[in-house]
């Protein structure tokens, strides 16, 4: 169905051939990785974290330490895994900070001026209306946010290196560290609630 | 097959991830069943939706953005020549030197950078310096000291250009006992005079325009110097001493950290956003704005670009602050942690004191904080801004507020008092009223999980 397989395995094979570059000591070379991997690892972290300033953060953070760790790096699996398996122990970590801070900052007075980056973003749709209301103020897009904000963290993580990340059911299982099996029923897992919460939100055509 | 174990494997079979085998048995019985058709549609437009509305643009400068904390950080070399200190490439010459002259008077008027304080005693001899060295530039015939003149005469120029002319004003009663116009002093709570001076101040390499700053929350890209001669002239009035206290002894971290996600090296996280000075420290000895002064102040700056990258620029364990200093007095500063209160004859002085708390936990913190505060808040004299809590009330109360908060055992960690320099304030002749940020950051830990290497085994489940 998909020509994934041959188009990823050359993707890998011109990584390697950057890396190499990047270690014999040529620093464009990073530039390049860079250039071909912010957009992803940015998708995934904007659809793990939910929100969009933190996910540039965390983004940065992800580069930063790919580029600190690529000695551990050792050319045994693809780079693309490599670099969304931190990609993946960084959101996670700070998802966990978000979620700690966001706690506490509940209870913070409100001030009118208080704005700006470290204020928790939320767009939580209504969903508590009619279902017209629900369309007019929500786009699908929005819709989609949230449902897969909703998803469990492990089944998000799955989801979205598979839908938004394009990875293989093997890939999926390199970056998380599970085995293939657990992938395959957490992704069908992941689809099921992501279905439902879509169809609840009225996303979905008659989704049975 | 049978329905159930299509369920099972209907979406490996929407994602194309099952055998040659599976594949050919699914196929077959969706083609027969309508149910399980109808399941895999739903999925399939679950996918698509994913597909069509979960991707994004990224930022704009993303990569761009990252590239530059990285060379900035020295993780990777400079690709290009940084933006030039003084302003974007497509300006003129001339409005080039005008904004960086206008630049650079703010930064001495205007007080909201960070400047090291190298103590009156060296802060003196800096002025010696440079009075001698401004002497000899205007009667000298150097090429450095004919261009120091002719940016002068440009910056006049320019200035009668400019659709409103500004007095450019520089600051300043030269004052015996107040060497700087602005200064700062990095200090620790437990601040004793033989601190050590490597430990004490942090040499930061500041460039202009390739400064950045990492805040939470998002990444500014490095801000176009700021000033410009109505900033001049009101900032030169309005002179704010910036202080940093910290409470760590050691271990660096970004001022901005995002937690356990954060990078726990010892890179530089600016504090402010205000682009650093190409070089100089304050120095109080600057000319009034009249022809043969503004040569002198004109010159001073060109003194000051002309300085060489520091090399004693120690990227040391203090969190940095957006330094400003120059290569001279990097070395002789001793420490005696004492700051001087360069404010004090000042009109319409304010003390401006950043403290860092740092804590297991800063969130907590930060709300405990909140809650010794609420009558600060209720009073307007707290408030919360930004993410950190400030405080705007005199000298004295605010030295009684930050006690009595670590005096509280309810309190969460500690904030860092500076004692002397708020005791300095109070004994003054005219005590400043005082302006405290604290921001809450999470103490470095020895070993975070955060640092072990990704190929290790999370020993968390959650995220897996």
């Amino acid at each position: 169905m998909l020509p994934a397989g041959q188009a990823s395995e050359d993707q890998a094979a011109e990584d390697a051939e950057i890396i190499e570059r990047f270690r014999a000591g040529d620093m464009r070379a990073f530039d390049m990785i860079l250039q071909r991997y912010e957009n992803r690892v940015f998708n995934f972290t904007l659809r793990m974290l939910g929100d969009y300033q933190n996910a540039r953060e965390v983004t940065q953070d992800t580069f930063l330490r790919a580029f600190r760790y690529l000695g551990n790096y050792r050319g045994d699996g693809k780079f693309s895994t490599w670099l969304f398996t931190i990609a993946s122990s960084t959101s996670k970590n700070a998802i966990a900070y978000y979620r700690i801070r966001d706690k506490y900052r509940q209870n913070v007075m409100q001030d009118p001026e208080q704005g700006g980056p470290l204020d928790p973003l939320d767009i939580v749709p209504d969903t508590s209306g009619a279902p017209e209301n629900r369309f007019e103020q929500n786009t699908v897009s929005e819709m989609l946010t949230q449902a897969i904000k909703d998803l469990p963290e492990t089944y998000r993580k799955v989801i979205v290196l598979k839908d938004v990340n394009d990875f293989s059911y093997e890939e999926i299982s390199e970056i998380v560290g599970v085995p293939l099996g657990t992938v395959k029923s957490r992704i069908a897992r992941a689809r099921l609630l992501l279905r439902e919460k879509l169809t609840q939100l009225g996303c979905l055509g008659t989704g049975g | 097959m049978d329905c159930l174990k299509v369920r099972e494997l209907i979406n490996a079979y929407l994602d194309d991830e099952l055998s040659e085998v599976e594949t050919r048995h699914v196929g077959t019985h969706v083609h027969e069943c309508v149910s399980c058709r109808h399941e895999l549609e739903a999925y399939r437009q679950t996918r698509d939706l994913m597909r069509e509305f979960g991707r994004v643009d990224s930022p704009p400068n993303l990569a761009e953005n990252i590239r530059i904390v990285m060379e900035k950080e020295r993780l990777i070399p400079r690709r290009r020549k940084p933006l030039t200190r003084l302003a974007a490439p497509r300006m003129s010459n001339l409005s080039r030197l005008a904004l960086a002259a206008s630049f650079f008077i703010a930064l001495l008027a205007g007080g909201s950078f960070l400047a090291y304080d190298y103590f009156s005693g060296v802060a003196r001899d800096m002025a010696k310096q440079k009075a001698l060295h401004t002497q000899k530039l205007a009667q000298s015939q150097t090429p450095a000291a004919a261009k120091a003149r002719s940016f002068a005469r440009k910056l006049e120029s320019a200035q009668a250009d400019a659709q409103a002319p500004e007095e450019i004003t520089l600051t300043a009663e030269p004052d015996a006992d107040d060497p700087a116009a602005s200064e700062s002093a990095v200090m620790e709570p437990a601040a004793d005079a033989s601190r050590d001076a490597q430990n004490a101040f942090t040499l930061h390499d500041s460039r202009a325009g390739s400064s950045v700053e990492r805040s939470s929350g998002g990444y500014r890209p490095p801000p176009a110097p700021r000033a410009s001669g109505s900033g001049a002239r009101s900032a030169s009035r309005n002179e704010a001493k910036e202080i940093l206290v910290d409470e760590e002894e050691s271990g660096a971290f970004d001022v901005f950290s995002r937690g356990p996600g954060a990078l726990p090296s010892s890179h530089t996280g600016n504090l402010h956003s205000g682009s650093p000075a190409p070089a100089m420290v304050a120095d109080s000895k600057l000319a009034q704005p009249d022809g043969e002064k503004s040569v002198s102040a004109m010159a001073d700056m060109a003194w000051a670009l002309a300085q060489p990258p520091e090399p004693a620029r120690t990227r040391g364990l203090q969190p940095k602050t957006d330094g400003t200093a120059t290569t001279a007095t990097s070395t002789a500063v001793s420490g005696s942690g004492a700051t001087k209160d360069a404010g004090r004859k000042k009109s319409k002085p304010s003390l401006n004191i950043i403290l860092k708390a740092s804590s297991l936990q800063p969130a907590m913190q930060q709300q405990a904080v909140l809650n010794q505060l609420q009558t600060q808040i209720q009073s307007g004299q707290a408030k919360v801004k930004d993410g950190k809590i400030v405080l705007n009330m005199s000298a004295d109360e605010t030295l009684k507020v930050l006690n009595a908060m670590n005096a509280d055992p309810a309190g969460v960690g500690r904030v860092p008092v500076p004692e002397k320099m708020l005791q300095n304030e109070i004994k003054g002749e005219q005590p400043r009223s005082v302006t405290t940020e604290i921001i809450f950051v999470p103490e470095a830990a020895p070993a975070k999980p955060a640092e072990a290497a990704p190929a290790a085994t999370d020993s968390e489940d959650s995220g897996k």
